[in-house]
């Protein structure tokens, strides 16, 4: 049983860790309930770019990958290929990221081309629109790095406020049944009460969305201290060397059949190009990955000497990446159909339930408790009959 | 173990949380019986919710 001393501490906790966190958990809840929908949204808004309708024969016809690439270039010249990779749904079609630099940056084409004949199908809509709005404030508010670092740093405070939350729990609840919803009292007591019971039930749920969501604000860290920790190493032969100029670099088919040759796991989830955050000024760096549910967020790097088509390395993807990617569809709610996606989108609205209902607990707080943090010990917490003066 | 009063306090949260995250991995494993699975493990705990919040109130 807690001492009144250490209740209060956890309602010191509580109370300061939600209210701080309590507006952007908001807007992440808000921005994310369209996001759980993103497939079927931008279906309906005609943003999901679909495969031609071809002959079915023509499914598993491939062009060279250089046909893909000149194709999706010839729609920006003057840009650079970045990235690209097989849509992750509809492998007859591949993406192409194009920039005016090889570095990152939030100002950047996506070209889509069809895998069986190398036209270009269309562009996706980058940038713009309701949803790419949703995005951006979800992951980083238009602030960049220090954007997802802040909106991480909120998410540690809801796992604190999570924590504590439970720890208040048994004090608040000794009185009563699981579920107790105390209508015919005020309506503060009622409230409480839904608190309580919707973050009980909430609690897994909500921490491992939110625990994931804080380790995906460290993704670009992570894998920058992959790069210097390991990849550096791997590339040393390479030290120093400039950007490998277009004309120097073999066909990217020869890559290709290099990297499906070499790696144990046989689709493409990205090609990151020479000089690319997640390459070398001179490789090309395949990222593979297997085709199970499991194994196709388990992502192996291939790096391939852009001059030579040769395998360089094939470095183990470290284990705190792994648990990155295997983590994210945690956070999406997106590896268990439509029925998760629409329990994601209820226990999403539970959860703004509860921090709503939470920051009306404190406004309401009753004039008197608020002046004796006091009254939060022990001995009135016990006394169901007066939980006015008990919540913070 | 746990004290009777203690029992009465957490078997429910811990069922659902048990519950919640055995929904939240088979789903990663198995893309059949994992995603059914999973739609009772996190569709039990919204159930719940809905259950108590709604529920009409016993005249006692």
């Amino acid at each position: 049983m807690l001492s009144s001393r250490a209740i209060r501490i956890w309602t010191w906790l509580h109370k300061w860790t939600s209210l701080i966190c309590t507006l952007f958990m908001l807007l992440l809840c808000l921005t994310g309930l369209p996001l759980i929908f993103h497939h079927e949204i931008g279906h309906l808004l005609g943003d999901e770019i679909e495969a031609p309708e071809l002959p079915a024969a023509m499914d598993r016809q491939r062009v060279s990958l250089d046909t893909m690439a000149q194709a999706a270039k010839a729609q920006h010249p003057q840009l650079i290929i970045q990235y690209a990779g097989e849509n992750e749904d509809d492998p007859r079609l591949w993406w192409f990221t194009l920039a005016a630099t090889p570095e990152p940056t939030s100002d950047y084409k996506s070209v889509a081309v069809d895998a069986r004949t190398g036209l270009v199908v269309r562009e996706y809509r980058i940038g713009e629109g309701f949803m790419d709005l949703m995005f951006r404030l979800h992951v980083d508010m238009f602030a960049g790095l220090p954007g997802k670092l802040f909106l991480g740093f909120m998410g540690l405070l809801l796992l604190i406020a999570l924590v504590s939350g439970v720890v208040l729990y048994a004090p608040f609840m000794r009185k009563l049944d699981f579920g107790a919803v105390r209508k015919d009292r005020s309506t503060r007591v009622k409230w409480l009460d839904l608190h309580n019971l919707i973050g009980i039930v909430t609690l897994v749920w909500c921490f491992v969305v939110g625990a994931t969501g804080m380790i995906n604000t460290w993704a670009e860290l992570l894998v920058q201290y992959w790069q210097y920790d390991k990849v550096s190493a791997l590339l040393a032969p390479y030290k120093n060397q400039p950007l490998l100029k277009a004309e120097e670099r073999a066909p990217l088919q020869a890559s290709l059949d290099t990297a499906m040759h070499a790696g144990d796991k046989r689709k493409v989830s990205f090609i990151a190009f020479p000089g690319t955050a997640f390459s070398s000024p001179h490789h090309n760096t395949f990222f593979l990955k297997g085709s199970t549910p499991l194994t196709s967020k388990l992502l192996q790097p291939l790096l391939i000497d852009a001059r030579s088509s040769q395998l360089t390395a094939a470095p183990e993807l470290p284990w705190y990446l792994t648990a990155l990617l295997v983590s994210q569809p945690l956070h999406f709610g997106d590896y268990g159909g439509m029925p998760m996606k629409i329990l994601w989108a209820l226990l999403d609205v539970a959860t703004i339930v509860v921090l709503g209902s939470g920051l009306y607990l404190w406004l309401r707080k009753p004039q008197g408790a608020r002046k004796s943090a006091k009254g939060v010990a022990a001995g009135s917490l016990d006394e169901a009959k007066s939980p006015e003066t008990a919540a913070a | 173990m746990l004290s009777p009063e203690s029992r009465r306090l957490w078997t429910w949260p811990i069922a659902l949380g048990v519950l919640s995250t055995s929904g939240l991995l088979t789903a990663l494993v198995s893309d059949d019986w994992g995603d059914t699975w999973s739609w009772v493990g996190l569709g039990v705990p919204v159930l719940v919710i809905a259950w108590f919040a709604w529920r009409p109130q016993r005249a006692d």
